[in-house]
């Protein structure tokens, strides 16, 4: 407790100190220096609202003023700067290419590098190739083709603001344009995530990135993402049931929405339990026969989890009652 | 002691800086753009079934907020961004903090808050069919997650990571206790709280790219449950062996914890300019204990001791030790211009180790016959084993050489090894000892197309599986895939997607089938670009379950189902006219299947600007909810009708 309360005392002294040194040296704050596209803020992806100096842009900005200042708050802008003064320049030729021919001939938008289709991503990819231990830029399931490229996610000038990674809309709209059924699930039945709704996104559970058949993010542990947040199912149980048995979240929930209470994939849980713990011959399987006191034709026996409440497994009791 | 100490150094480590910092060069004053205000919430109908499926609270709001810093602030950091998402009156919410210097430095925190209620009519409902709603188990917890993660020198060629997450869940709620023959209700409050630190290291050398973290979880549960007041009579109310079961009073303590040391790592290596290799490990230990003290008074019998009782004084001593690892290595080969293959293998293991030692001290028991026979304490330990691996092979061709083609194909093969020991739990294994292999091929194969606006996809997978594991298991599984849509400038939008999934077993003494289906079609009309925009969409699913079971009063076998058969139609204008948005669309949904339902819902939204800063917002919600009346379900019990209102400022900076 003394080595605790020490650590406070001294915690308040430094940050005291922190506070109050430098403002005896420099009592009054100077004003903060007008942002040029030098020093403006690398901010994730808003524009910034101080608008540079038009004789500091490149020339793109005589003809692209909004956009060109804009750019000094997009996270590409933020690279090319720093510990070195700022070329400029550098803002657009970086991915546009030399834009003299296009600025000579009067904007000629066929004289200036577009980003397009997939073509276009393989320049981002020229920079963005990454590939980590699930994801892979190029080789992901969302790779690069006509259909379904970087671009299509991502907008490098028309991103949403208040998401990071300058996607190109809200996380659940953007995938919606494609996965229009899981969207209108999570969006219309009765039992579903807040997917959109306070924080949840489908990035919580899937990397866009992933490899082909590995759709689901894995926690750090290696488990499923549900366990990221539902960690009180983790375990490890004594009498373990379904989690890292045999199978998994999965195995009784449907997490894009359901009809059913507790996203169930049955709405009767006794038909959802029965469905393995039924010994009805053919291959053994795992799941014991339940014993003949369980009369299904009275009201507590047919939810299972009346008793049975330690579904999830239990360090208690072998036929999970607790 | 250790709580102090460490909220201590959390000071010590941000407050420094942040202190120092905040004297020398007050940030620019910059204002977020936000939305605030306030929700009114309506409820008829079952207040419980609402909460338990939307949960929208009255009370103040603050809808969005997005700030971004306008400049560097010199010494803390060269950028910032904060925004925040339905935080206060719930269920939901959250707040997202990033900010830092280029290659110095990187801090990412969450939080995130989430209200979760149930309190369901049919849910553990032994008395639905007299009309009592809702069942008997419930809650009202919530769960809050901080993660803050700091990376040091980010972009250079070694970076340090810190990290450190909490998850901490909590709140009322109740439960049922079977005990004595006799269920009872209980009201019980858990507190559980899930840290986890790491420390770890980045590097991005040449070709070589990886991370190495090692972290340390820390989970603790508490648990308090006691008999409900009027609750003693339990859910049996007719005698038992000529003896009525009641319960004067029940009260359990549980506690546990576990704690995780979880390494990870991964490197990926560039060989030549076409070949990439991919690998990655991770291993956690878990080791848990587990303690529980519970005390019965009442009126009880049990049949594995053959006799009546007067109270119960039961103690649980466990422990549970899981030993996880997973690796991977993988090959990304680029054979030609746009035609890749990819391919690796994986494989996890996972063992369990428990053992739990229960000590019952019967009071008072009485023989059938009324013999008293005084106390009678029992000793049972169990011990339980696990062991399962899972091992994946896997390769895919892709290629994209045909202009607006694109192609794939793979196949992959997972082998699955569990061992049950011979005191598992009882609930899985319907004989000790046993042990389960299966495997399953699968083959897939996609293409796309996408050219003038117009696109389209294709994919369909096979999958075949020798042997289940559990009933549900397949032993042949098809999944088809369509998707398309075109788009003609900003006047018209048309989608169409179409999943569908046959799964089957073969055995016929079991006779599992599964088919899945979902449609959906929608159009996007815009009259007047940027002004005015019409939306419809409809849909169908469709889901058939089919199982054969042994319903255990009479061992019979009997066929089981399940049926979802619904509709959805919905329809919406998105308008700006001068100062005002609007935004609404209506909703009909209905489900015709093991639980019939329909839905009707309204979401409006009109904004009215004052200026270019100041925007007065607008919002109805509305959510009709009626069940029709089905074996086992609350019918119009769980019906209800919410409507929601806010009144939102919307600042635009």
């Amino acid at each position: 407790m003394v080595r605790g309360r020490t650590a406070l005392v001294l915690a308040g002294i430094l940050f005291g100190a922190g506070v109050l040194a430098p403002a005896q040296e420099s009592p009054t704050p100077a004003p903060a220096a007008t942002p040029t596209p030098a020093m403006a803020p690398a901010a994730e992806t808003t524009p910034a609202p101080a608008a540079a100096k038009s004789s500091e842009l490149p020339k793109c900005a005589d003809c692209h003023t909004e956009l060109v200042a804009a750019f000094a708050a997009n996270p590409h802008a933020r690279w090319s700067h720093k510990g070195k003064p700022p070329d400029i320049e550098e803002y657009c030729s970086t991915c546009h290419g030399d834009g003299t021919k296009h600025i000579e001939g009067g904007g000629d938008a066929a004289l200036i590098q577009k980003f397009h289709g997939a073509e276009g991503a393989e320049l981002c990819l020229s920079c963005h190739e990454k590939t980590n231990e699930h994801a892979s830029f190029a080789t992901g399931f969302h790779s690069n083709t006509a259909a379904v490229n970087c671009l299509s996610c991502h907008s490098i000038h028309k991103a949403v603001k208040t998401e990071p990674f300058l996607i190109a809309e809200k996380p659940g709209e953007l995938c919606q344009t494609c996965h229009a059924g899981i969207s209108a699930a999570f969006r219309n039945k009765p039992y579903a995530h807040r997917l959109d709704r306070g924080g949840m996104t489908c990035l919580d559970c899937h990397d866009p990135h992933d490899r082909k058949g590995q759709t689901v993010k894995l926690t750090r542990q290696g488990e499923l993402a549900c366990l990221n947040c539902h960690t009180e199912k983790r375990g490890p149980f004594v009498f373990d049931h379904v989690t890292g048995t045999g199978g998994d979240c999965l195995s009784c929930h449907q997490p894009h929405g359901s009809d059913n209470p507790k996203m169930l994939l049955w709405a009767r849980v006794d038909q959802l339990c029965l469905s393995c713990h039924s010994q009805t011959g053919g291959p053994a399987t795992a799941g014991a026969q339940p014993p003949s006191f369980h009369d299904l034709t009275l009201p507590r026996y047919r939810n299972c989890t009346s008793c049975h409440v330690a579904v999830h497994g239990s360090n208690l009791s072998p036929v999970l009652l607790k | 002691m250790r709580k102090s100490f460490r909220l201590a150094l959390a000071v010590l480590t941000i407050g420094i800086p942040a202190g120092a910092a905040l004297a020398q060069t007050p940030p620019p004053p910059s204002v977020p753009e936000f939305e605030l205000g306030y929700r009114f919430v309506d409820v008829s109908g079952n207040d419980q079934m609402y909460r338990s499926q939307i949960n929208d609270r009255p009370g103040f709001l603050l809808h969005m907020l997005s700030w971004n810093s306008t400049a560097p602030v010199d010494g803390l950091f060269d950028y910032a961004h904060l925004d925040a998402d339905d935080v206060g009156a719930g269920p939901a919410g959250s707040l997202r903090f990033s900010a830092g210097q280029v290659n110095i430095y990187r801090l990412d925190f969450t939080w995130r808050r989430t209200n979760l209620y149930s309190a369901l009519p049919a849910f553990a409902n032994p008395f639905l069919d007299d009309g009592i709603v809702p069942g008997q188990q419930t809650y009202n917890r919530s769960r809050d997650i901080y993660d803050a993660e700091l990376q040091i020198l980010p972009g250079k060629k070694f970076t340090p990571i810190l990290g450190f997450t909490r998850n901490i869940y909590r709140g009322p709620g109740t439960t049922t206790y079977h005990v004595g023959e006799n269920e009872f209700a209980l009201d019980d409050r858990v507190q559980s709280v899930d840290d986890e630190y790491r420390i770890g290291l980045a590097f991005d050398v040449g070709p070589v790219r990886g991370a190495v973290i090692q972290g340390w979880r820390r989970y603790r549960w508490s648990d308090t449950a006691s008999l409900q007041p009027g609750a003693g009579d339990g859910n049996i109310t007719f005698p038992i062996l000529g003896q009525p079961i009641t319960a004067d009073g029940i009260a359990r303590t549980t506690t546990s914890k576990v704690n995780t040391p979880v390494t990870s790592a991964w490197i990926t290596g560039q060989l030549f300019s076409r070949v990439k290799l991919i690998g990655s490990y991770v291993r956690a230990d878990a080791n848990g204990d587990a303690q529980s003290a519970e005390t019965d008074n009442g009126s009880f019998v049990s049949f594995q001791i053959a006799r009546f009782f007067a109270g119960l004084d039961d103690s649980i001593s466990s422990k549970a030790k899981t030993d996880y690892w997973r690796g991977s290595v993988r090959a990304e080969i680029n054979l030609l211009p746009n035609v890749d293959l990819t391919g690796g293998w994986t494989e996890k293991s996972r063992t369990l180790d428990g053992m739990a030692l229960v000590t019952s001290l019967y009071l008072d028991a009485v023989t059938y016959a009324g013999v008293s026979v005084g106390d009678l304490q029992k000793l049972v330990q169990n011990d339980t084993a696990i062991d399962r691996t899972d091992r994946t092979f896997d390769a895919t061709v892709t290629a994209r050489l045909f202009g607006p083609f694109a192609f794939n194909a793979g196949w992959s093969q997972t082998h699955q090894d569990v061992t049950f020991s011979d005191q598992s739990s009882e609930v899985l294994a319907a004989e000790p000892g046993q042990n389960f292999t299966r495997t399953v091929n699968t083959y897939g194969t996609g293409v796309s197309y996408a050219q003038s606006g117009l696109t389209f996809s294709a994919d369909y997978r096979r999958d075949d599986g020798d042997q289940p594991i559990f009933r549900t298991d397949f032993t042949g599984r098809d999944r088809f895939k369509l998707r398309g849509g075109w788009k003609w400038k900003d006047l018209v939008q048309i989608g169409a997607t179409w999943q569908e999934t046959h799964a089957h077993g073969d055995a016929p003494e079991i006779g599992y089938s599964t088919k899945v289906r979902e449609l959906l079609a929608d159009l996007e009309v815009g009259p007047v670009a940027k002004i005015l925009t019409f939306h419809a969409s409809a849909g169908e699913f469709k889901t058939t379950r089919d199982i054969l079971i042994r319903q255990p009063q009479d061992f019979d076998i009997v066929p089981s189902a399940q049926r979802e058969m619904g509709h959805t139609w919905e329809g919406g204008l998105r308008a700006l006219w001068k100062s005002l948005t609007v935004d609404a669309a209506y909703l009909w949904m209905q489900n015709n299947g093991s639980v019939p339902f329909t839905i009707n819902r309204v979401r409006a939204r009109a904004e009215y600007g004052f200026g270019a800063n100041v925007g007065v917002v607008g919002e109805w919600i509305r959510d009709q909810y009626g069940e029709k009346p089905a074996f086992d379900q609350a019918g119009s019990l769980a019906d209800y009708n919410a409507n929601r209102y806010g009144v939102y400022l919307h600042w635009r900076p």
